[in-house]
């Protein structure tokens, strides 16, 4: 069978978590005889394809492609230029021929993408990443004012953006869900995500709940570590904690709510905790935002080591190397890369009890504290310093986790081709 | 008829405008002749002088040629010529015509005006020109007046003049206004006046005592014959003498929607002015009558067969809609046509790319109109019908969106059983409450005890039942309704009269209603209307209100009798 993968990006010109989910499965497919033929297919500037065709190969790949296509209306997802973006897509068809096409993500090619593949006869796996198709503020269920939004409605939405009216966004939920009747199968890659799509008007049972499998490179390296002798990193007296935090400092990460966690507490306790930051883009963020982390960077001197950007196929030594990682965001999530490679470098997890997080974060040895609170955090990183224990993951049944996703992602594909789940000629198949 | 260009009297005829009626200087002419206007080309339709002003025969000069000049009503197009025609008595000769250009008032005309006598004519009210004259000849010997003034805004609005300012005790002046080339004069019955406390402060600082508040004044002219550059001045006519308080030079010419917008600021405040005011005043400043409507039709999909239905959309100010629409065409069926109708040059290359952008897609016939200027919702309807190929007509707002093609099947199903001359639907708001399901006709004593349109229940969840029957209706909105293009043509469409969407839809309605027609309201779940949601913009609502105000007025007139006995009920609030 030979999938056709199409991402939003290419993981190594752009790297992000979608993308780099969308790279690892067509890695893990490239390893299945049965799949051996599929092609990825990323979006990317036509700048960064080298020369004046709107088609490349990433380094000369022959099933590695990179496609320019038309900007795309940031309020409706549609191509600004439906023509060209069909005779595009139609030639990447042509030319890879797919049994199946796995739209990973529809930003940046437009949602007529899944009208285009639909009419030259080809069935549809879609994953959603985030909310984006129904929250316009990035897609993170987050109010403009700053609040959890819980539910998408029109007219909530038109008091966060109040430019476009109720029946505008009514209008855009619309066409957004009538363009994705198109698709055969839905992939949530968490339950929780999956749940707001069913409560906006997806059939549950369209929606598969299947994780993002790491890269196989990533699993390898760590059933390497797991064969190699248990290194004692832990000091067992409870004396002493290291955190980590991997990710973009955003304010939708909830790096601030760490730092201030930090502050808050008591002297004796801060002096036997150290947090090691991974992450970069402070500079992008709003001058009220880095100013706010600069001054409790500098408060906290001595406790807060910055790092700086790291590089992803590293992830799961530097992790290793702290005794909890911490995922504080304030946004819901949906199945956080961090937390994976955390798990399956066996560091457990200290994490928001918000949507994707929690939901994810679900071993006995993992913490939770109540989303964007700097006290909750404050008081389960001191219940930890106390604590005489520092379970580590049993990365093993992690990995088979991993490679048992890529198995559901090869069974959906075959039964989307069989119209085993496929009802392909009706449109809102997975739309209610 | 004959030309005559070297008919002596016809050479020596002037024409000019006078205080908004065309005034043609002539030489005495014969026993047994007289002045009139041709209107039409060959198929002469005359027009007949309301009165004329004639020099005594004293007061002619010897090398003076004009010795008298005759007053018509300006005709509507009369921009740079008029045809004008001398008939003689029992048809002892043949007409004779002339083309003459429309010039400034020379000096051979003020004399007239200042010398001559008035004559009114025999048949027609003349009143308004003798009392223009009157303050024509008052204004050339006007002397100066120290008065507190001040003129906010004078300017151009489609040719005619526009000013507002204040006055110091602005309605005991007999305040009028007069261009110094004699083409406009706003009458002191004319002018509108409006309480100003500012001014008065300003005054009792200064003075003390004041008779009245109402310093502001605001006045536009019915005629249109003013450039930018003219001056205007400002004239008190009182007890028998007549000053100039002030003058002043009119700006560039504003767009209309800006002149609307402070007229409201500056006179609705808290009430809204009586109907004859709204008749007489606002409607002839937003008249702008485009005599032919011309429009480009692109066809930018067609099919083989033969459209069922044609769907007729008119676009202004917002492009939007276009990506619905067209998301909306996926799901309909192919044998329906889509006229789009652009009637506004502001959006019309957002909606020509948008559509331009995505016609390998389109599956139905798909005309795009684009109008060559802005004529207004009715027109727009109009000229979409003119265009559309099937026997039935559904006309559509663009802010419809229609979720499956149920209800549009159903609607031309009963259309065919011949039970129904038009179709409304229950439209939905984003909410799922209650848009419409059919108008009634209420009288409001805060509007002027008018007649408005109302859509009961609207904003409440909405009962419609999709299996129930069609529901009889007085009036369906015109967001969206279908019916026969044969009854469409019988009624003579959408009335033009109305400004830019209101109340032409009821109109309509009630003129089908008047001649024995049948309305119903389809009911279902799948349509929605996205009322007045388009992108916010700032500024537009109170142009947008006096635009309402003026149509109500319109729809009044027409059908005000016909609901009291239609409504009784509601008739009886007449008096309040």
């Amino acid at each position: 069978m030979r999938v056709l993968i199409i991402a939003h990006g290419h993981p190594a010109l752009s790297a992000g978590g979608g993308e780099r989910a969308a790279y690892s499965l067509f890695q893990h497919l490239k390893t299945k005889p049965e799949f051996a033929d599929t092609c990825f297919a990323a979006r990317a500037p036509h700048a960064l394809i080298g020369h004046d065709a709107l088609f490349g190969s990433f380094r000369g790949k022959r099933d590695e492609l990179l496609v320019s296509v038309p900007e795309v209306d940031h309020f409706t997802y549609q191509t600004a230029d439906l023509n060209k973006l069909s005779r595009i897509i139609n030639d990447l068809l042509d030319h890879v021929r797919p049994d199946v096409v796995h739209v990973h993500h529809f930003a940046f090619f437009g949602l007529e993408i899944f009208r285009i593949i639909k009419e030259a006869g080809i069935p549809i796996v879609f994953t959603v990443h985030e909310f984006l198709l129904m929250c316009h503020n990035n897609g993170q269920m987050v109010k403009t004012s700053g609040g959890l939004c819980h539910f998408s409605s029109p007219l909530e939405c038109s008091q966060c953006f109040p430019h476009w009216t109720p029946g505008l966004f009514f209008l855009r939920a619309e066409m957004i869900q009538y363009a994705l009747s198109y698709a055969d199968a839905l992939i949530a890659p968490s339950r929780f995500l999956g749940e707001r799509f069913a409560s906006w008007g997806f059939h549950q049972e369209s929606i598969n709940v299947i994780e993002n499998p790491l890269s196989p490179e990533m699993l390898e390296a760590a059933s390497a570590a797991r064969r190699a002798p248990e290194e004692q990193r832990r000091n067992g007296s409870g004396a002493y904690l290291s955190l980590g935090f991997f990710g973009q400092i955003h304010p939708y990460k909830g790096i601030d709510v760490l730092l201030e966690a930090l502050r808050v507490l008591p002297a004796e306790i801060r002096s036997r905790v150290t947090l090691g930051l991974h992450g970069a883009n402070l500079e992008l963020q709003t001058e009220i935002f880095q100013s706010r982390i600069r001054s409790l960077l500098a408060e906290l001197d001595g406790t807060v080591m910055s790092f700086g950007p790291y590089d992803n196929s590293q992830v799961v030594d530097l992790m290793k190397s702290y005794h909890r990682i911490v995922v504080p965001s304030i946004w819901w999530e949906n199945s956080p890369v961090v937390i994976q490679e955390s798990k399956l470098a066996g560091v457990p997890l200290l994490c928001s009890d918000l949507g994707g997080m929690a939901e994810k974060a679900d071993g006995p040895e993992d913490v939770r504290f109540l989303a964007r609170s700097p006290s909750s955090l404050a008081a389960a990183i001191t219940t930890l310093v106390t604590s005489p224990d520092r379970p580590t993951t049993d990365i093993g049944s992690l990995i088979a986790d991993h490679r048992s996703a890529v198995q559901e992602h090869m069974y959906l594909y075959r039964d989307v081709l069989d119209g085993y789940h496929a009802v392909a000629s009706s449109p809102r198949s997975i739309v209610g | 008829m004959a030309g005559l260009d070297d008919d002596e009297e016809l050479v020596a005829i002037r024409a000019s405008v006078v205080g908004g009626f065309l005034a043609v200087a002539t030489p005495s002419l014969p026993r047994g002749a007289s002045l009139s206007l041709v209107e039409g080309d060959e198929d002469a339709f005359f027009d007949d002088p309301i009165g004329k002003t004639v020099l005594p025969p004293d007061g002619r000069d010897e090398d003076q040629s004009l010795s008298e000049i005759v007053f018509f009503r300006l005709p509507n197009d009369a921009k740079a010529s008029v045809t004008v025609a001398i008939r003689y008595l029992g048809a002892r000769r043949e007409p004779r015509s002339r083309m003459v250009e429309i010039g400034p008032v020379d000096d051979a005309m003020v004399r007239i005006l200042g010398r001559g006598e008035f004559k009114a004519a025999d048949h027609g009210s003349s009143d308004a020109l003798s009392s223009c004259l009157q303050l024509i000849r008052a204004a050339s010997g006007a002397t100066p007046m120290q008065v507190g003034h001040d003129i906010d805004v004078a300017t151009i609005v489609d040719g005619r003049l526009y000013i507002d300012g204040w006055v110091e005790e602005a309605p005991l002046r007999g305040l009028f206004i007069l261009s110094a080339d004699y083409a406009t004069l706003i009458r002191p019955k004319d002018v509108l006046f409006k309480r100003r406390l500012d001014v008065s402060a300003l005054i009792e600082q200064r003075s003390g005592s004041l008779t009245t508040d109402n310093h502001g004044f605001c006045a536009a002219a019915f005629a249109r014959f003013e450039r930018a550059g003219q001056r205007v001045l400002v004239y008190s006519l009182s007890q028998g003498s007549c000053h100039v308080i002030c003058s002043c030079l009119l700006d560039r010419p504003a767009p209309i929607t800006a002149i609307l917008a402070r007229f409201w600021e500056v006179f609705a405040g808290t009430r809204l002015p009586n109907a004859a005011f709204g008749k007489d005043f606002i409607l002839p400043l937003l008249g702008v009558r485009h005599r032919s409507k011309t429009y480009t039709p692109i066809v930018l999909h067609s099919t083989s067969r033969r459209p069922r239905l044609s769907i007729i959309v008119p676009f202004y100010g917002e492009a939007f809609f276009v990506r619905s629409l067209l998301a909306m065409q996926q799901f309909m069926p192919d044998d329906f046509e889509w006229i789009f109708v652009c009637d506004d040059a502001r959006i019309a290359s957002t909606v020509g790319d948008l559509l331009r952008k995505r016609v390998a897609f389109l599956r139905c016939r798909t005309v795009l109109v684009l109008n060559h200027d802005n004529y207004g919702y009715a027109a727009a309807n109009n000229i979409g019908a003119m265009n559309a190929t099937a026997d039935t007509l559904l006309f559509m707002n663009s802010d419809i969106w229609i979720r499956s093609p149920a209800p549009i099947e159903d609607a031309l199903s009963e259309l065919n059983t011949r039970r129904w001359s038009l179709l409304g639907f229950h439209l939905a708001f984003e909410d799922g409450t209650m848009q419409h399901a059919g108008m009634r006709f209420v009288r409001d004593a805060d509007y002027g005890n008018l007649y408005l349109a109302e859509h009961p229940g609207k904003g409440l969840p909405s009962l419609a039942d999709e299996t129930g029957d069609v529901v009889p209706a007085l009036a369906v909105t015109g967001a969206l309704f279908m019916l026969r293009k044969s009854v469409y043509d019988e009624i003579g469409g959408f009335n033009e009269a109305f400004i830019k969407g209101d109340f032409e839809d009821a109109d309509l309605c009630l003129r089908l209603i008047s001649r024995g027609g049948r309305i119903g309201v389809l009911p279902n779940r799948a349509c929605f209307h996205l009322e007045r949601q388009s992108i916010r913009t700032i500024g537009s609502t109170t142009a947008r209100s006096v635009i309402t105000y003026c149509n109500c007025v319109t729809f009044n007139d027409l059908w005000a009798e016909f609901l009291d006995r239609r409504e009784p009920k509601h008739a009886g609030r007449q008096a309040v």
